[in-house]
């Protein structure tokens, strides 16, 4: 058992991953709808992106808009030039033969480098970022090995692809899984691909075990199985371990049916892909103001938000990513902050025993959730001006009745507290005089409305004990 | 020789003045055309019907007093790597039999936009990989002026039908001299426009980075009028460019600085192709030019830059035939794909395509990328420099287009004497600059061409130095 | 005509018979074994001419570019399966049948 552990000590992992941009309504280098799944085989094609000769590629600006949202989130370096390099190969899914991709050596530049992803305690490097297209789809009469021949479908042809290649920096199987779910959570949040759709995210993996090589291992279909295959890789890799030399460096196949790696029998450097610039597309100019616009227009993902505010704020991981989860709260975070509260203070009002109050009051919009008396209230409880138990009132009082504090401070601090006959004869007339009470039942606004009314009525009324008794009388 | 025909201009104006049926004409020449062209090979496809109808419609227009366009009733010859949606499109290779483009090229939209008339389309070099269209699948093209002789390519067969008076108008592609080079051997106007100007957008490509489209024609002004029309920004061509207004022209050619180049006239051209380029230039003089001898430098390293790029380009975009998406598959069992691929591409592309493919592949390839595409790379930037600066004492430079007179058909030279004659052609692809070829005269009963090269967007000063040379010497004949 | 530097007067490597095949086995290309040795005598004295290039030292070609407002539109144009497949050499249905790939 010692020695297994050893042996998983020297475990090291990259991915390589496919992110169709499955926001984009067309494909990268085509006028064709994109919105290929459960289409007709062959119907969203054209003669571009069926490699018809004299065709020539158009790159969708979109798509290098989509790219460069990823390529911020991660933390990438984006380049002033970025160029397209086709990649030469043959394969029957390949319309043309070649793809078109992208190349960070011999005078080529990918469209982002050196990016990177906080996993817990540590962070994960991304190498690059590649806009390239997709292949079409072969299927088999009967099995791979049996069928006679394939058939082709291209309607996936050409669609866009980001690959996003990490650093060898995972050293568990279950990182790495980590780190898929929360680049998915990125794409996702950055509006930019759906990881739900059959297809979207896909991941080629390389793993290596102490002593020995490097092994690629391909067609991993979905992130349920990237575990599944590493682990499954990292136990095969280790059996070698102590035997001359360990692994060979090959590429392999992930089979999802048995769930096993099979070899290719493809020697590394086998494959030759003659890359060169693709003649058809010249080199994109990536000037500031347009990184600006994507920077303005782009969503900030809470994933990476969550980030910053572990860094920017030291708030710990738990309370950055429950503060950041809503962009709304969050919003509202920030101004607190930025009012001049304590960071961690704020981020402990909000996520707190509150936490849905201050939910619903942020969605509502309406101006309920001041910052400024948020902040004033930290003041006085710093300054003992008030008890927790008052503020808490008090925070509840401005998020229900959408009082601000000078006016609930005033009456908490009176502490005049009316007993529960009167608000329940205050409630009472309430109900009698108000047509909203029906819509009180299901919607909080309406219901909050209401508690309004019954504070209008004796602004010392506790709020708390209002929408207490206001609940149990309207559902009765 | 034959009675020079009319200017373009005319043509249209007789047709819209319903002075001539454009039917009438077109069929008549529809008919004509396979008498001589069985002699030259010119034609791989008419397009009959097609020509037909467009030119009943044209005659119905005219009569309803309708505005025709400007190519209203011409007839004009495509090279066979052009797309024309229902016509064939083999680049003279059996890999492409039976393939028919589902749309139609820029080049056509515009010229059917102006009432022009896509005749058929026309013979070349495999993929036009060539200089003698001796390389076609479907047999060699001969020269109108000497049916021993080559046409010259790749565009064999526009050029000849031009100068056998089967089409008045006709486009090639240009890739490393492949419209100049049969202007020259054919003895009519051929230009290679600054690249971006012409959409390529359904031209089947053999080097993208280098090619246009080119025009042929036997006047000057139908020339530039062809060149006007096929012109111009295309969205659909990343690489089109917004030529800057052409500036407007002086008239004449008085004052205006032309160089002949030392190095266009290289050891291996022949002495009275030599002679012959230097009288005509003497014309320029007679006309008021200021006409010297100069240099250009790295002019060494123009036709290895231009092979290793073209044949990396090559390599890559010849690959998509492979028998399964359109074209030829002489593959019918149940092969493999690597087996079946490379069974029909074995089968299909002629010896020189395969020749450039491999070279292409071997320039790419890990460990030679460096030593070959990125140097000849260089070598375009040091040209590209070098023309700048002699384009900063002239206006034109001058040369032979090509260093030696239309060889023999079937004559016997080893691949790099081949590819020695398009020496003066490749640099103006290289750099993008527009070169036109003119003819300057006949040695031992064989045409000779002059090329005049212009800085970038310059079309107008070749049009106008062309046009200067057509009125002191005439319209050059067609030999029919 | 431009300096020679230490690195451009390196030798392009030359070619063998052993490349001549690789060549053609990525370019799916058959070739018999007297078309191998042709082709290798033609690419011999051909990248022997291609020397030239050792002394072309430079800084490499700018090429054109391009800004994103000149890119594609993000919005969807007629597709033409219809017209694509009708020359399709062999299909099933819908489907492009190519060769197996195992």
């Amino acid at each position: 058992m010692s020695k297994r552990v050893a042996v998983l000590d020297g475990v090291k992992i990259g991915l390589e991953i496919h992110c169709q941009l499955t926001a984009l309504k067309t494909k990268l280098f085509c006028s064709c709808s994109s919105d290929y799944r459960d289409k007709e085989p062959n119907e969203l094609v054209c003669p571009t992106c069926f490699g018809i000769p004299g065709t020539l590629p158009l790159l969708n600006e979109r798509a290098v808009e989509y790219a460069l949202r990823i390529a911020i989130a991660l933390g990438c370096e984006v380049p002033q030039r970025t160029s397209f390099y086709r990649k030469n190969y043959f394969y029957p899914d390949l319309p043309k033969n070649f793809q078109i991709s992208q190349y960070d050596k011999a005078g080529g530049v990918a469209i982002a480098s050196a990016g990177s992803v906080r996993l817990e305690e540590k962070r994960v490097r991304v190498r690059r970022l590649q806009l390239e297209e997709d292949p079409g789809k072969l299927t088999y009469e009967g099995t791979i090995d049996k069928s006679p021949y394939s058939l082709v479908d291209y309607n996936r042809a050409g669609i866009a692809l980001v690959e996003i290649v990490t650093e060898p920096d995972f050293e568990s199987a279950r990182e790495a899984k980590t780190f898929l779910e929360k680049l998915r959570a990125i794409v996702e949040g950055l509006g930019v691909s759906d990881g739900e759709l059959e297809g979207a995210m896909r991941c080629d993996a390389n793993v290596s075990v102490k002593g020995g090589a490097r092994v690629e291992i391909k067609n991993i279909s979905s992130f349920k199985e990237v575990e599944k295959a590493l682990n499954y890789e990292i136990l095969r890799q280790s059996t070698f371990s102590g035997t001359e030399g360990g692994a060979e460096a090959e590429t392999r196949h992930w089979d999802e049916r048995r769930s096993i790696t099979i070899s290719l029998r493809t020697k590394e450097g086998e494959q030759d892909y003659r890359y060169f610039p693709e003649p058809d597309l010249p080199t994109l100019e990536l000037s500031p103001e347009f990184l600006r616009r994507v920077r303005e227009e782009m969503p900030e993902v809470s994933e990476v938000k969550a980030e910053r505010y572990q860094g920017e704020f030291g708030l710990t991981p738990q309370m950055a990513k429950e503060v950041a989860r809503d962009a709304k709260v969050a919003d509202f975070f920030e101004e607190v902050v930025s009012k001049g509260a304590k960071a961690s203070d704020a981020a402990n009002w909000i996520t707190g025993e509150f936490r849905e109050e201050v939910r619903t009051a942020a969605a509502s919009g309406d101006g309920r959730l001041k910052a400024g008396d948020l902040v004033e209230l930290l003041k006085m409880l710093e300054s003992k001006e008030a008890t927790r138990g008052q503020a808490k009132e008090i925070f509840r009082g401005m998020m229900t009745t959408g009082k601000g504090l000078a006016e609930l401070g005033k009456s908490t601090r009176t502490g005049v507290v009316l007993d529960e006959s009167s608000i329940t004869g205050l409630v009472e007339q309430v109900l009698r005089e108000s047509d909203a009470v029906e819509k009180a039942k299901s919607d909080p606004k309406a219901f909050n409305y209401l508690v309004g009314q019954v504070l209008r009525l004796e602004p010392k009324a506790d709020a708390k004990l209002v929408a207490k008794t206001l609940a149990r009388k309207i559902k009765r | 020789m034959a009675e020079i025909s009319p200017s373009v201009a005319e043509l249209v104006r007789r047709v819209a003045s319903q002075e001539v049926s454009c039917e009438e004409k077109t069929i008549h020449r529809l008919a004509r055309i396979p008498r001589i062209d069985r002699d030259i090979h010119a034609f791989l496809h008419l397009a009959t019907d097609r020509a037909t109808k467009k030119a009943r419609e044209i005659d119905r227009r005219a009569k309803k007093g309708e505005r025709l366009g400007r190519l209203a009733g011409v007839a004009i010859a495509v090279k066979d790597n052009i797309c024309v949606s229902a016509m064939p499109a083999t680049c003279g290779s059996k890999i492409l039999e039976g393939f028919v483009p589902p749309y139609d090229a820029t080049v056509i939209q515009r010229i059917e936009a102006e009432d022009g008339i896509v005749l058929g389309k026309t013979n070349m070099d495999e993929f036009a990989m060539g200089n003698t269209t001796q390389a076609s699948a479907f047999g060699p093209t001969k020269n109108p002026w000497n049916l021993e002789r080559v046409p010259g390519g790749s565009s064999g067969g526009s050029a000849a039908a031009v100068s056998a008076g089967m089409s008045t108008l006709a486009l090639g592609t240009d890739t490393g001299g492949s419209v100049r080079c049969p202007a020259s051997f054919c003895s009519v106007l051929g230009l290679k426009p600054t690249y971006g100007t012409v959409s390529r957008y359904g031209v089947i490509p053999y080097a993208n980075s280098l090619e246009q489209v080119g025009q042929f024609a036997r006047r000057v002004s139908d020339l530039a009028l062809l060149y006007d029309v096929v012109s111009g920004h295309d969205p659909r061509d990343s690489t089109s460019v917004t030529s800057p207004k052409a500036r407007k022209s002086s008239g004449g050619f008085k004052g205006k600085r032309v160089g002949i180049v030392t190095e266009f006239f290289g050891e291996g051209t022949k002495d009275g192709v030599r002679r012959k380029v230097l009288d005509a230039s003497e014309k320029f003089r007679e006309m008021g030019a200021k006409v010297e001898e100069t240099h250009v430098e790295s002019m060494e390293y123009a036709l290895a830059a231009y092979y290793v790029i073209a044949m990396a380009e090559a390599s890559s975009n010849l690959s998509r035939y492979d028998g399964v998406r359109y074209g030829a598959s002489t593959e019918k069992g149940t092969a493999d794909w690597n087996a079946a691929f490379a069974k029909t591409r074995t089968e299909c592309f002629g010896p020189e395509v395969k020749r450039r493919i491999l070279l292409g592949s071997y320039v790419l390839s890990a460990g030679y990328y460096e030593a070959y595409y990125l140097k000849a790379q260089s070598a375009r930037g040091l040209l590209r420099r070098a023309f700048e600066k002699a384009f900063k004492s002239y206006d034109i430079l001058l040369g032979p287009t090509m260093p030696v007179l239309p060889p023999r058909i079937g004559e016997k030279v080893t691949p790099l004497e081949d590819y020695m004659i398009d020496i003066n052609t490749v640099p103006a692809n290289l750099v993008g600059l527009p070169a036109l070829s003119i003819p300057a005269g006949f040695v031992e009963g064989l045409p000779v061409g002059m090329q005049l090269m212009a800085p970038h967007f310059g079309e107008h000063l070749l049009f106008e130095a062309a046009q200067s040379y057509e009125d002191a010497v005439g319209v050059p004949g067609a030999k029919e | 005509m431009p300096p020679r530097t230490k690195k451009a007067e390196r030798q392009s490597p030359t070619m063998s018979l052993e490349s001549v095949r690789r060549l053609a086995g990525l370019s799916r290309l058959n070739l018999t074994a007297s078309e191998e040795e042709r082709l290798l005598s033609e690419f011999s004295s051909i990248l022997e001419y291609f020397k030239v290039l050792d002394r072309s030292a430079g800084p490499a070609e700018d090429g054109p570019t391009v800004t994103p407002a000149n890119l594609r539109r993000d919005e969807v144009g007629p597709s033409d399966g219809d017209g694509v497949m009708k020359g399709v050499p062999r299909r099933k249905g819908r489907l492009v049948r190519a060769p197996r790939v195992f």
